[in-house]
């Protein structure tokens, strides 16, 4: 072996021009993976940390569905599947404690409610809200990434909403409201749920700003997690059902629609016995269904202890939950805690399950996707590039070598020689030079972090982990950049190799 | 004079042709007059009780049921829901243009419109109100088919409003009684969003008003909602049903 190195570096030094440019271009090579791994490490880095420290957390633990689960809801083709409540959620929140690794948790369930304005012209709005219900203590603890601006977070066990500044100037922008809304003005909002449409009048408590920018984190409202549950209609249980008759749900066990017209739809003439008088008035109420008689018993009519209203009141200590969400030490445990949550989860047949941040974020983790991507894409036509570069200089290296390869063939030089001959010297330039390329890499990066460029919009703050771009190193990327780019001179030296091996000894003498 | 015995052919032609397709095609404007006279009471009002039947895959039935009072000739309507319990009280005002939903649990109104359904249902707000085809539509064109057993006129509706919930409606009136027995509803990108069927009328007065609705939501598969209407009546209501004051009253 070191005969072959010496035979190598002279070789090299010999033809020093072609060993420059091939050395040079590998220089480059690994420059470039250097800078752009850090970069995409930056970028990953950053994205994580906005999703992971803004609103996701590493783990998220939901009940089992069929369809997709986010932070945001099911990905249901009808776009209303329910998010289920976590079964067991004592047993689970016991479990947790025990698991080495976990630094906090919060619990959280997710809503969308339209948002109004009392006194508000009846044209303008409404506006939609995404509505994080949360116990504040915990959830503060876990995400600190709020500045209130103005009022202050929610207290526990305190009613109210906590709005972002942007969705607050949203908000008076739609309904056209100058003085807009602020701390101690109260809102509207009705959402859809279990139990149909609610209404609850909830009063703005603070306002808040993003310390660091996150996709979506911007539309989240926070509300106290008990009217949250109340406007889904959660912990209702079991009211009775409504009996039907087979005339109500004749129509939807027939798919043949056109079979609902094979007989005349004339069923004839109405009775008309209902009669609505002053005294019967506000008795409406009391009609159980529409089967009964129309005409309504006034001694029954709705007293005021008697309103329609149903009592929602859920316990405040509930465990009625959507999510929890945890924080781990680092990413690599959260993928071991994942993994052991579902074990326990099947071995205990509690139908939940344990996701990483990507699933919590939903649809606006894709952008990390679609960033990473076009990266590594980017990464490859770079490799590729330098494989076809490489591997061209080699060859008219090579060609130009012809007769010295056959005189050394000649003079009795085996094939595995002459391989172990040409692979050695391009190791040689890949070593060397790869690590000058290196050096200049995290050279540039020093200068890029140096002279520190801002973000000057929210999607390039989510992109550079914050306001400032700081490459954030990492050996095993710059080494690995080095390690790859050796790998693709042997790659490249692979054709160059086969036309030193096909050299016929008379011919190349002849050559000269 | 054989030219003379030309130009009187041709023109006896013309002028038999003219009265065919004057009669062969029906008009379709005192159709959509008709049809909204027929459903709407403008003379007198109307409530009846309607129960809702929502199926959607993979999720349980919902049921609903609602007390409706309908005042036409002043574009009012109020709808009660009466079960189930925790929806019970919860109201809809209807006046003019403008919808409120009222929550007996934190009594107060918000603001809606016709375009929104009525709860988890795949019926609309405008589907509890009277009829107004003739005001809102006018046909683009028409073809004759058959749906079951009943020949129908097949119309294409374009709407000439933006107030509308569907710019575009298919219609099915049966040829020989003016009542629809199918619509579909198109966006403005021409796509199919939700077909209702008509199979079963009740007469009312000497009105026609449809006593089973199927609603078939073409975008979500499997979704649908049948509307069954039952005791009704064109009893004179009191003024103060059409008020916010009355669904508030109802409730205490």
């Amino acid at each position: 072996m070191p005969v072959l190195l010496r035979i190598a570096v002279r070789n090299l030094r010999q033809h020093s021009s072609k060993s420059l440019i091939i050395g040079i271009i590998m220089a480059v090579g690994v420059m470039i993976l250097v800078v752009g791994n850090t970069l995409i490490n930056t970028i990953d880095t950053g994205i994580e940390r906005s999703f992971i420290d803004n609103y996701t957390g590493n783990i998220m633990i939901t009940g089992e569905t069929k369809n997709d689960l986010s932070l945001f809801g099911v990905r249901s083709p009808s776009g209303l599947e329910e998010t289920p409540t976590i079964p067991d959620f004592e047993m689970i929140k016991n479990h947790l404690d025990e698991i080495p690794g976990i630094v906090s948790a919060a619990n959280q369930i997710t809503g969308f409610g339209i948002i109004n304005i009392e006194k508000v012209d009846e044209d303008k709005g409404p506006y939609m809200g995404l509505l994080f219900g949360i116990e504040p203590e915990q959830y503060r603890e876990m995400f600190s990434n709020t500045i209130i601006s103005e009022g202050h977070f929610l207290a526990p066990g305190e009613e109210g909403i906590l709005m972002s500044r942007s969705n607050v100037d949203t908000m008076n922008e739609i309904f056209e409201l100058n003085p807009g809304v602020g701390v101690g003005d109260k809102i509207l909002i009705t959402a859809p749920g279990s139990a149909g449409f609610k209404i609850r009048e909830v009063e703005i408590k603070g306002i808040y700003t993003l310390e660091h920018e996150s996709e979506a984190a911007g539309y989240i409202s926070y509300i106290d997690a008990q009217t949250l549950r109340v406007m889904k209609g959660m912990n209702l249980g079991n009211q009775g059902e409504v009996e039907l008759s087979d005339e109500e749900t004749s129509l939807l066990s027939d798919d043949s629609f056109d079979a609902m017209f094979e007989v005349d739809a004339f069923t004839g003439e109405a009775e008309l016995d209902f009669e609505m008088t002053e005294d019967n008035l506000f008795s409406i109420l009391d009609l159980d269904s529409a089967g009964d008689e129309a005409v309504i018993n006034v001694e029954d009519m709705f007293s005021e202890d008697d309103a329609g209203a149903v009592d929602t009141e859920v316990p405040a200590e509930s465990f009625t939950w959507e999510y929890i969400l945890l924080k781990t030490e680092n990413q690599r445990s959260a993928a071991r805690i994942i993994s052991e949550l579902n074990i326990w989860f099947a071995d205990n047949g509690i139908s939940a399950t344990a996701q990483d941040w990507k699933a919590a974020a939903g649809p606006f983790s894709t952008t990390a996707d679609v960033i990473r991507i076009v990266f590594n894409i980017a990464i490859i036509l770079v490799a590729i590039v330098a494989i076809i570069i490489m591997t061209n200089t080699l060859v008219i290296n090579v060609v130009e070598r012809t007769a010295e390869i056959g005189t050394m063939r000649a003079l009795g030089a085996h094939k595995g020689f002459i391989r172990r001959m040409v692979t050695t010297e391009v190791f040689t330039i890949s070593v060397i030079f790869g690590f000058i390329g290196m050096l200049v890499g995290v050279f540039v990066l020093v200068i890029v972090g140096w002279i520190g460029f801002e973000a000057t919009n929210p999607f390039l703050e989510i992109l550079f982990a914050g306001p400032i771009l700081k490459p954030v190193y990492s050996a095993s990327s710059v080494f690995g950049s080095w390690v790859t780019v050796i790998i693709i001179g042997m790659i490249a030296n692979i054709y160059p190799l086969r036309l030193a091996l096909k050299v016929q000894p008379i011919k190349a003498m002849m050559s000269e | 004079m054989r030219k003379n015995i030309i130009l009187i052919m041709t023109t006896a032609v013309l002028f038999f042709a003219s009265l065919g397709f004057v009669f062969g095609e029906p008009d379709f404007d005192k159709m959509l007059e008709e049809i909204d006279e027929l459903g709407s009471f403008e003379d007198s009002d109307f409530s009846c009780v309607y129960t809702f039947v929502s199926e959607k895959p993979g999720e349980e039935t919902e049921v609903t049921q609602a007390r409706m009072f309908r005042r036409d000739a002043n574009e009012q309507f109020v709808m009660l829901i009466l079960k189930p319990e925790y929806q019970k009280g919860q109201g809809y005002l209807k006046v003019d243009d403008n919808v409120w939903f009222y929550d007996p649990e934190s009594r107060k109104f918000t603001h809606s419109s016709m375009k929104e359904n009525v709860q988890n249902s795949e019926a609309r707000n405008s589907d509890m109100d009277g009829l107004s085809l003739a005001e809102d539509y006018e046909v683009d064109s028409w073809e004759t088919g058959k749906l079951g057993n009943f020949d129908s006129y097949i119309l294409t509706l374009e709407a000439l409003n933006n107030e509308v919930t569907y710019p575009r409606l298919k219609i099915w009136v049966r040829t020989d009684a003016t009542i629809v027995l199918k619509e579909e509803d198109y966006s403005l990108s021409d796509r199919l969003m939700r077909t209702t069927y008509f199979p079963k009328y009740v007469k009312v007065g000497d009105k026609y008003v449809p006593s089973q609705i199927l609603i078939v939501d073409n975008l979500q598969e499997g979704e649908k909602t049948q509307l069954t209407m039952k005791n009704p009546s064109t009893a004179e209501l009191p003024d103060s049903v059409f008020s916010k004051a009355y669904i508030e009253r109802v409730n205490n």
